[in-house]
């Protein structure tokens, strides 16, 4: 399966923003896939989405935007997994 | 592979760290138990408790043992199982336990290097990661 390379901003919209139960959630869910997944701040500080410190190290509340850059054989799907758990703010209802 | 962990700890510091992981994930990828050691208990008590705690845990692929302070009785009678099989990682924290539930299916060792590693990335001056 050929590689891909997909970036995109996401905007944290759940109350707590990335706090332990959220970024817990998001580590599992990116560790699912075999690209190389990472997020942050900014282009030049981007973290391990699947290292727990990792994400909570970047302590984004509510309305924090986020870069998502995603590197591998299944890009596509790990974006669109990640982007599905952030939208529905991680199964937290707000 | 499913390496087993088993939090030995005084007073009810395992219990805590264990009831706060399973609140943060939905779901505990490990056999995770904890034993705390009084501190008026027998040595002799202390080792046949972990023994059996051992021995209940143990799917053969190992068990790593993450006690609370090095030097201390918990540790002390959790060194005394160090085999190729069982292995002790002092220290045990938060984060710690959340890096071996995110990295689940290592072996033995692989896991010794996540604790170690999640446990001193967790201690941070907070001050440095302010973000207005």
């Amino acid at each position: 399966m050929p590689s891909q390379q997909l970036q995109c901003d996401v905007l944290i919209i759940n109350k707590l923003g990335l706090h332990a139960r959220a970024a817990t959630k998001l580590v599992t869910t990116a560790s699912r896939f075999r690209s190389e997944i990472t997020i942050g701040r900014n282009k030049d500080n981007l973290v391990n989405c699947k290292s727990i410190m990792g994400i909570m190290m970047l302590a984004a509340s509510k309305g924090t935007t986020l870069i998502l850059d995603i590197h591998g054989p299944d890009a596509l799907e790990a974006q669109k997994s990640i982007l599905s758990l952030i939208q529905k703010c991680f199964g937290e209802g707000e | 592979m499913t390496v087993s962990v088993l939090i030995i700890s005084h007073f009810k510091i395992g219990d805590a760290l264990l009831s706060a992981t399973k609140k943060m994930v939905e779901y505990i990828p490990l056999r995770m138990d904890q034993l705390e050691i009084a501190f008026d208990m027998p040595l002799d008590e202390a080792h046949l408790l972990v023994e059996a705690k051992i021995q209940h845990l143990d799917l053969g692929d190992g068990v790593l043992i993450l006690t609370d302070l090095f030097g201390a009785t918990p540790c002390n009678v959790a060194n005394q199982f160090q085999t190729d099989q069982i292995r002790v990682v002092a220290g045990v924290n938060l984060p710690m336990l959340l890096k071996l539930v995110t990295n689940p299916r290592v072996s033995l060792d692989e896991m010794v290097e996540k604790a170690v590693d999640g446990g001193q990335n967790g201690i941070l001056r907070c001050q440095d990661y302010q973000y207005a």
